[in-house]
């Protein structure tokens, strides 16, 4: 061979070499990048990035349409309650006679200045305290009026007559959660709407307090209760809310500025200031600025920072409006209400539907894997595998679409009679078992045992029938006429047509041709001697399986279920188009759930890119993954253990 | 031996034969159950489609032809799914060209390259995982990483005049390519290093033995034997691009796209358009459709259409993998 021809090739081996490592660096790369990407969108949630100093702004401010006032509205009168478009505006102040005066106004374009301007009708009371505030309730309903020592009054906003309910503000006793308001008030005190209008700040030298209103019955007044309560170790001089609520920034004496997040309850971050501060003023969502005595410095904050943590998305927390801590998904809410986003509706929804699935698709799935990698003779196993695995190629979204066309719309109709099925199934096949023994269990020649499910579908559906109308009659003689109105009057269980049971029922379909599939493998992979040997010796079909092929196959059928839970908990499609979705907190299988998938399905497309909405959503969709990750390695090294084991056997 | 204590195991083994008989007859009867349910719903509205047309036998045909041809505006109620059949085929020929070479080289890699060591197992395992992950996954991975992170950078570098409405920086038919190849990838690595692992070393040795280089080795003799189970990777992959819908409603699958994704215009591939996939169609049918009686039917036309296209892929895969076990079993003895 010639060596132009000799180092060509070792040329093109060398290349080829290089190509083919190039290649699977970058599948490598992108594998961990799925991983590296999501982490790092969800980051930020966690790490904040905390003020920073930033240059003051080129640009000028954006007109802030809420605080303009509008020159022709009275000077005593001052805005106490605006909607989120800025259309709709109540004005209220006390006249130079301390009376109450207010006013409504409408304007259809905030860019001009045409407003639709109407007095409002309050009852002649006139007030003499210095330093009141005047609030009107989330509703715009009822108007409070808070003095200084902390008692406040409220009144309708619309009546005529002033039937007032005064109520005080709550007096601290042993009672810790209650502080009172002190008497005589250090004149830093003061009071604040947070935007949103339903919780305001009151502070005082150390303490800054949220108060919210939580509503009454219809035609009653609305309480005001504590939220909750900061205490800062120097004197608090200025407090200001951030423009969309949820943020305060606080100047103190030290002097300090810190941002303050509400809903979480967290010092986003404190940073030491030059100089004595005059003034603090947000000019947008994530920036602030501070005003000297010549002077003007600008802090820039991170858009997350503080929104989320752990504690908020996995534990209650305490809402504005609610009124005690709960569980929360609602990251897009109506009427300027804080977005909730608590996890855990979702992953319990998640879970509740993958538990339901399992029931179906493990005793289904093992069982007849059972059968087919245990009884069936290898020819027909042949062709029972393939005919077994047609379900598989079911894609999800026709399994999904079909039970939302048919069945969950008779969902509820049809339940007495499905878990009468479910029951008169294998009861009736016990029983002929049972009668029938002598033939099967003695002789049990293979081939006639390979064709017994075929023998037995007619069974199964005539079972099936029967059990359906059976528990249909039964149900009938319910008190109340059917199960379902039994359950609900009786238990006070309220049932839906697309709950978690029918989802369960659905994905359990989806699940089973997984588990019957990885099952089988173990449970075939057995060495058929071992099974032979223990019955040459005596033992009956069931002795020789519970004693000799299960501790074998054990770790293989583990491993199924492993994995088919971890399928249930991905599953998107079946979700999407059989759950109602609503995100409940429900031990009930006959309610509503959304799970992790559908909300990331439904919501990614519309969060805004990069907002906290959209870097929550990554959050949620790494727990999945890792979960699944997880889920997975455990049942893969369980696989290859039993692998090992069994080759060391040999 | 008490007979009682035989009488019982005899009758728990006879409990255990036909209760777990009983499960794959459940099986088998919930798979005939939905197929036949999908049958006779296609070939019911396909006589009668709900679109207030009298239907009978002679219809058929027609019905069958608006089916796949209808545009919208016809008052039929629904469009046709060539359209969706166009997108899901373009889609998948897209992915195919990414994760085909990606997919083999990896396994290439791991099977002639590196040396067997903790760290290929470790590979193995995670790749093997990685099948397990769920799609929609998969999708916000492409949704951020892709469509936000690639396309908007580029949108910044080549379309900024354009800014802000997106041109690349949008869900669309070349980043849902590249996603599903992604989603894919696992499954062609463990296809292809199955058949790699079954090819007898000895084909390997006799190659060497007779001065061939590695690289020559791969391409003359072992790619040449492995195809067939690489083939079936990708067609596996390809069956699962088909019936995958939600990661693509993240990235790109739409209900309606006014324009074919291909056409007789340049670029002839339009790789930033939205497009219509038949999993994705039957997804917004069963939610959408504007024919309330012809709902249940239409739906189960398309996804009787869907089932086809996949059952046959999976067939096709099956057969390949016989034939390379039934190759291979016998040269094992050497």
């Amino acid at each position: 061979m010639s060596p132009v021809s000799a180092r060509r090739r070792r040329r093109l081996d060398r290349g080829f070499g290089l190509l083919i490592r190039i290649a699977s660096l970058l599948v490598l790369l992108s594998v961990l990048g799925v991983f590296a990407q999501m982490a790092m969108v969800a980051r930020p949630l966690f790490v904040d990035r905390g003020l920073e100093a930033a240059a003051a702004p080129s640009s000028p401010v954006p007109r802030s349409y809420v605080t303009d006032q509008p020159e022709w509205v009275p000077k005593h009168l001052k805005t106490a309650a605006f909607d989120t478009t800025a259309r709709h505006r109540i004005w209220i102040g006390l006249n130079r006679r301390g009376e109450l005066e207010g006013a409504r106004g409408e304007i259809s374009n905030p860019s001009n200045d045409l407003w639709q301007y109407q007095p409002l009708v309050l009852p002649k009371i006139s007030f003499t305290e210095p330093g009141l505030h005047l609030l009107i309730d989330p509703s715009w309903r009822w108007l409070a009026i808070i003095t200084q020592a902390g008692s406040y009054q409220l009144l309708p906003l619309e009546a005529q007559q002033a039937p007032s309910v005064a109520r005080s503000l709550p007096v601290a006793g042993g009672d810790t959660q209650y502080p009172v308001l002190q008497r005589g008030l250090a004149e830093h005190s003061g009071l604040t709407v947070m935007p949103g209008g339903r919780s305001f700040l009151t502070w005082d030298t150390f303490h800054i307090r949220q108060w919210h209103w939580l509503p009454a019955a219809r035609g009653e007044a609305p309480d005001i209760v504590l939220l909750r309560q900061l205490m800062i170790d120097s004197a608090i001089q200025q407090v200001a809310p951030a423009p969309a609520g949820q943020r305060v920034a606080i100047i103190t004496e030290a002097p300090m500025l810190m941002v303050w997040h509400t809903t979480t309850h967290r010092l986003i971050d404190a940073r030491r200031l030059e100089g004595i501060p005059r003034d603090v003023d947000w000019r947008s969502e994530n920036r602030l600025s501070v005003e000297f005595a010549g002077r003007r410095s600008d802090w820039q904050l991170g858009e997350s920072d503080g929104a989320v943590s752990l504690a908020s998305l996995l534990a209650p927390i305490h809402y504005e409006g609610y009124s005690a801590p709960s569980y929360r998904w609602l990251p897009v809410a109506a009427a300027d209400a804080e977005p909730k986003f608590g996890l855990v509706p979702l992953l319990w929804g998640t879970v509740k539907a993958a538990l339901v699935a399992l029931l179906f698709a493990i005793p289904v799935g093992v069982g007849a894997a059972i059968f087919v990698g245990f009884f069936m003779s290898p020819r027909l196993r042949d062709t029972a595998k393939p005919a077994l695995e047609l379900l598989a190629a079911f894609p999800s979204v026709v399994l999904g679409a079909l039970t939302a066309l048919l069945v969950a719309p008779h969902f509820i109709a049809w339940l007495p009679g499905i878990l009468g099925a479910a029951i008169a199934i294998p009861m009736g096949v016990l029983i002929l078992a049972v009668s029938w023994r002598s033939t099967v269990a003695t002789t049990a020649r293979r081939q006639v045992v390979g064709w017994l499910p075929i023998l037995l579908m007619p069974v199964v559906v005539l079972l099936a029938w029967i059990g359906f109308m059976l528990g249909e009659s039964l149900s009938a003689g319910l008190p109340g006429g059917s199960l379902v109105s039994w359950l609900e009057a009786q238990h006070g269980v309220s049932v839906v047509h697309r709950n978690a049971l029918l989802i369960g029922l659905a994905m359990g379909v989806a699940t089973v041709p997984l588990v019957f599939s990885i099952a089988e493998d173990a449970i075939h992979s057995v060495p058929a001697v071992l099974a032979a040997g223990s019955l040459a010796l005596g033992a009956t079909h069931w002795q020789s399986y519970r004693d000799v092929v299960l501790p074998v196959a054990a770790p293989g059928i583990i491993a199924a279920c492993m994995i088919g839970f971890g399928r249930a908990v991905g599953e998107t499609m079946i979700v999407l188009l059989v759950a109602s979705n609503t995100p409940l907190m429900d031990v009930n299988l006959l309610e509503g759930l959304r799970s992790v998938s559908a909300t990331l399905a439904l919501e990614l497309s519309e969060a805004p890119f990069e907002s906290v909405h959209y870097r929550v959503l990554f959050a949620a969709g790494l727990a999945l993954f890792l979960l699944t990750f997880i889920l997975n390695s455990l049942a893969e090294i369980v696989r290859l253990k039993s692998r090992r084991h069994q080759e060391e056997r040999r | 031996m008490r007979s009682g204590a035989v009488t019982l195991q005899r009758l728990r083994s006879a409990a255990m034969i036909w209760l777990t008989a009983t499960s794959v007859s459940l099986l088998a009867l919930i798979t005939a159950g939905l197929l036949a349910v999908l049958l006779v719903g296609a070939i019911l509205w396909l006589i009668e489609p709900g679109t207030g047309q009298s239907g009978s036998w002679a219809s058929l045909l027609e019905n069958l032809g608006n089916f796949f041809f209808a545009k919208p505006g016809e008052g039929l109620g629904y469009t046709g799914v060539l359209p969706a059949i166009v997108g899901t085929s373009i889609l998948v020929l897209l992915m195919t060209a990414v994760v085909g070479p990606f997919g083999v080289a990896a396994a290439i890699y791991l099977s002639e390259y590196a040396r067997s060591s903790r760290y290929t197992d470790l590979v193995r395992i995670a790749v093997q995982n990685l099948a397990g992950v769920p799609a929609i996954i998969y999708g916000v991975f492409g949704l951020g990483f892709f469509v936000y992170g690639v396309g908007g950078t580029l949108d910044g570098l080549w379309f900024s005049e354009s800014l802000p409405q997106p041109t690349l920086g949008t869900p669309g038919l070349m980043w849902a390519a590249l996603t599903l190849a992604l989603l894919n990838l696992p499954v062609v690595i463990v296809a292809s290093l199955e058949g790699l692992g079954r090819l007898p070393q000895s084909l390997r040795e006799g190659s060497y033995a007779l001065g061939a280089t590695r690289a020559e080795t791969i391409l003359r003799v072992v790619l040449p034997a492995a195809a067939p189970s690489m083939l079936t990777g990708i067609i596996l992959a390809i069956a699962r691009a088909a019936g995958e819908v939600a990661p693509l409603m993240l990235v790109g699958a739409v209900k309606y796209a006014p324009s074919l994704p291909v056409s007789t215009a340049a670029p002839f591939i339009h790789l930033e358009q939205k497009f219509m996939h038949l999993g994705f169609h039957v997804y917004d049918a069963t939610l959408h459709a504007s024919i309330p009686e012809g709902r249940v039917g239409l739906v189960s036309a398309t996804a009787l259409l869907l089932i086809m296209v996949i059952v046959t892929l999976n067939l096709i895969a099956i057969r390949l993998r016989q034939k390379l076990h039934y190759r291979y079993r016998e040269e094992r003895g050497f």
